[in-house]
């Protein structure tokens, strides 16, 4: 069994009369690069938080690197790498009186790694981190979390706001590194994580969706159209597994979410008949979540 | 301690120029400081007054008096908000640095900020103003403390839970609007008269309710930095100064007086000798507390002739508490009121005790006569080595006091309103008990053409009291003026001549030593109430 980087058990989060988490229970495997995805105020943000220890959770427990989250607090920082677009930063300060700063505080801090860093964000050293666009402020802020090898990497939208070619630059950042270490991003766009990342979890409304690896989460989720000879009748009574099935003329669709070629044409044929024409596309990360927030919302 | 010594390094960069203004203003209050000791003489010979004071010299020290410690604020609170604790977006508390780590560099800041500068400073005007420093170390260092506690700990536990400089101005703001509010009852005691809180107010004037609020007022920002740095709790910080302000106003207000004054002030024990003995000194008078009479009571002045069993005794009258029993047996208990902290030197031996009956109740008994208890709270002092001291010119030492100066003023200081004659430096503080008493007719000070000699039994005196322990201040320098405040035998026809104590004049010097705080009551039988012609039944 693979260790948890991070782990949450019921982790509830209400502000006065709102939950921002609702139970939420999350699983992040040692070494795993996990997209935390979800719409804006789904509490990706919240979950981070406490998980960083920022503020408490209202019930419920986290480990992170097997250690209460309530109870994370300075040394133990020296192997985690928090990084998040809304948080303060040292802007009085250059670029490298930032980094020379930090040095003394981590025992692994990593000088070529770090003037490695500079050179592929390309960090203007004499340039004070407040004059810095947003964009190389966030390249600063991830090399200054990078440099000391930390083995828990905490992105909270890093890529918010962000040009294509800084994103890119930061993933690529992310990813050289990636190999040592776990990496936790939340994001809400879904086409920019979809790219690097080894696991989901998708966040909605405080709860989580689903989690799991990446290409488990593609693999079982395809789209299907069928093209009979005749208008077929939809049963009644259609497998779980079908999402959103609709027909238009003698073509039906829908989502299966459990892919199996064999067992789910098994199931074509014995609930429609034989179809002329069967498609199976891949669906994007995007369009696998459309369609459980959509299903979700469903009336039952 | 290095990572200490890096955050602190840090903060230093940061607010490098707030540092640079606070120091500028301690240099530029040690410069001025001493100008204002030498050339107060020739500023107050000039009579300068209005806006011309603001151009003379004293006007810097008064002005950087003010400036130092608002540098200081300034920079404690900006050190103190920029590794902030009030949020959610903290840069250092998902960082490897310790909270202890954190608030040990804020603390090594405000030392190098506030307090080492202080000591410099303290050390210089000593050694500027003639008093060798390395005897007053451990007053300095009491100093250093009570700037600590009075001064920087409040501002720290406030910085703590505000995130800027104006939020922390705003909760300086409300905490002097709650401390307003906690005056209110005694402003309307004052205002409005007779109120259920008049005998807390009237108590509060003259019993302490130390040490509790001392302690809250130590602890409470203790424990608010504390938490805040260990645990961010900012709602809970904030809620504990509201706290903290609640809890000083109910004491002020629901402390057990009564007890207190009891405790404060204690009844003589069983033979012991009571130091004065009280007679009615004359007719009894009516007094209304405010413009408006209260129409439910009658104001009534007791005067009170006070014997001293020792001559030597100097008195302050603390309180008072009248209780009027009829002949019937029918009491009234009209309470605690203060005196006002009435000091009665020899030979004075005068004081009005006022209280207030209730009007049915003085209608009652207004033509029989009543028995009076009366208790009065109040410190006596003996007076203790009594020397002459025979002025010298120029400067001189004065033992136990300090180094002055006597200086004939002419015209008289306009600054405050009185012939100053002998300036004294003192180190950390005043004289804790210093009586000065000036026969005016020995005075060597030329007296004006034309203006008539005082009578040889005219004098004048002053007494000067203070703590034993620093005063709370920037300056380890005290500049107090020696001069006769109180006159005794004189006519107004004769007039204060315009300086008194001259080089030559023999002063009369004592130290009069506190003996106790007690409180003594006796009856006074056969006390006919005053006519109160107002209240007279048609």
């Amino acid at each position: 069994m693979t260790n948890s980087a991070i782990r949450t058990e019921n982790l509830v989060k209400t502000y006065r009369n709102v939950s921002a988490l609702r139970g939420l229970n999350l699983n992040v495997p040692e070494g795993a690069v996990y997209a935390l995805v979800g719409p804006n105020g789904a509490g990706k943000t919240t979950a981070i938080k406490i998980l960083m220890n920022i503020f408490g959770a209202t019930h419920g427990h986290a480990e992170v690197l097997g250690v209460d989250s309530t109870r994370l607090r300075g040394r133990m920082f020296s192997s985690i790498g928090y990084v998040s677009e809304n948080q303060e930063s040292l802007d009085w300060m250059r670029v490298d009186a930032f980094f020379c700063f930090l040095r003394p505080f981590y025992p692994t801090w990593d000088r070529d790694l770090e003037n490695e860093l500079v050179r592929q964000f390309d960090l203007p050293p004499d340039r004070r981190l407040g004059e810095l666009s947003r964009g190389v402020r966030m390249k600063a802020a991830l090399a200054s979390s990078l440099a000391y090898h930390p083995k828990l990497i905490v992105l909270d939208e890093p890529f918010t706001g962000l040009d294509p070619l800084v994103r890119d630059e930061l993933i690529q950042g992310l990813l050289d590194r990636a190999e040592e270490s776990t990496i936790l991003i939340s994001s809400h766009d879904l086409a920019e994580v979809e790219t690097f990342v080894s696991h989901v979890g998708y966040l909605e409304l405080g709860e989580l969706r689903c989690s799991e690896e990446l290409s488990s989460l593609t693999g079982r989720f395809r789209e299907v159209e069928l093209t009979f000879a005749m208008p077929p009748a939809l049963p009644s009574v259609v497998p779980k597994s079908w999402l959103q099935i609709s027909s238009s003329a003698a073509v039906v669709r829908f989502i299966e979410s459990h892919f199996d070629p064999e067992k789910t044409d098994e199931q074509i044929r014995t609930l429609l008949g034989t179809a002329q024409n069967v498609t199976f596309t891949p669906m994007s990360l995007r369009s696998i979540f459309l369609a459980m927030a959509k299903t979700a919302r469903e009336p039952a | 301690m290095k990572l200490i010594f890096q955050i602190f390094l840090r903060d230093v960069r940061h607010l490098w120029r707030e540092l640079a203004v606070s120091y500028a203003v301690v240099i530029a209050y040690g410069w001025s400081t001493p100008r204002y000791w030498v050339h107060l003489e020739e500023w107050a010979a000039t009579g300068a007054s209005g806006l011309g004071v603001f151009f003379e010299v004293p006007f810097w020290p008064r002005l950087l008096v003010v400036l130092v410690p608002l540098a200081w604020l300034v920079a404690i609170v900006r050190v103190v908000q920029s590794d902030s604790l009030v949020g959610n977006r903290q840069f250092w508390v998902t960082r490897p640095f310790g909270w202890k780590q954190v608030l040990a560099a804020k603390i090594s800041f405000a030392l190098i900020c506030a307090n080492l500068p202080l000591l410099i400073l303290e050390v210089y005007l000593l050694a500027k103003a003639g008093f060798a420093p390395t005897h007053y170390l451990v007053g300095l260092l009491w100093m250093q403390c009570l700037t600590s506690f009075i001064l920087l700990l409040p501002v720290i536990a406030l910085a703590t839970v505000t995130a800027t400089v104006g939020q922390f101005l705003l909760g300086v703001l409300l905490i002097v609007l709650a401390q307003f509010l906690s005056g209110l009852p005694s402003l309307l005691h004052i205002s409005m008269g007779t109120s259920f809180l008049s005998e807390p107010v009237e108590l509060s004037q003259f019993t302490s309710t130390d040490p509790l609020p001392t302690i809250l007022l130590l602890a409470f920002p203790l424990v608010i930095i504390g938490l805040q740095y260990a645990r961010r709790r900012t709602l809970l910080s904030r809620w504990l100064i509201v706290c903290l302000m609640a809890a000083l106003v109910l004491i002020t207000l629901f402390a057990p007086y009564r007890t207190l004054v009891h405790r404060q002030y204690p009844p003589l024990n069983a033979g012991e000798k009571t130091p004065i003995h009280l007679a009615i000194g004359g007719t009894l008078g009516t007094w209304t507390r405010t413009s408006k009479p209260d129409p439910n009571e009658v104001g009534i002045v007791l005067p009170l002739t006070i014997e001293r069993t020792s001559p030597d005794f100097f008195l302050i009258m603390k309180g008072s508490h009248v209780e009027v029993e009829s002949q019937n047996g029918l009491k009234w208990d009209a309470g605690w009121t203060s005196m006002n902290s009435l000091t009665l030197l020899p030979p004075d031996h005068n004081a009005n005790v006022s209280f207030a009956v209730p009007t049915d109740f003085y209608q009652q008994f207004r033509d029989l006569d009543v028995k009076v208890r009366l208790t009065l709270a109040f410190t006596y002092f003996q007076d203790a080595n009594r020397r002459t001291f025979v002025v010298p010119s120029g400067a001189f030492t004065l033992p136990d006091a300090g180094r002055c100066t006597a200086t004939p003023l002419d015209p008289p200081n306009v600054y405050s309103g009185g012939p100053k004659v002998v300036f004294c430096l003192a180190p950390l503080h005043r004289p804790a008990s210093l009586f000065l008493n000036l026969k005016l007719s020995d005075s060597t000070c030329k007296r004006p053409p034309g203006r008539p000699s005082v009578s040889a039994s005219a004098f004048g005196t002053e007494w000067i009291q203070n703590s034993d322990s620093p005063e709370f201040g920037i300056s380890p320098v005290v500049q107090f003026e020696l001069a006769p405040f109180q006159y005794h035998n004189i006519s107004t026809s004769e007039g204060l001549p315009d300086g008194m104590i001259c080089p030559g004049t023999p002063l009369t010097l004592s130290n009069p030593q506190k003996v106790g705080d007690i409180q003594i009551t006796q009856q006074l039988d056969n006390v006919h109430l005053p006519d109160n012609g107002s209240l007279r039944p048609r």
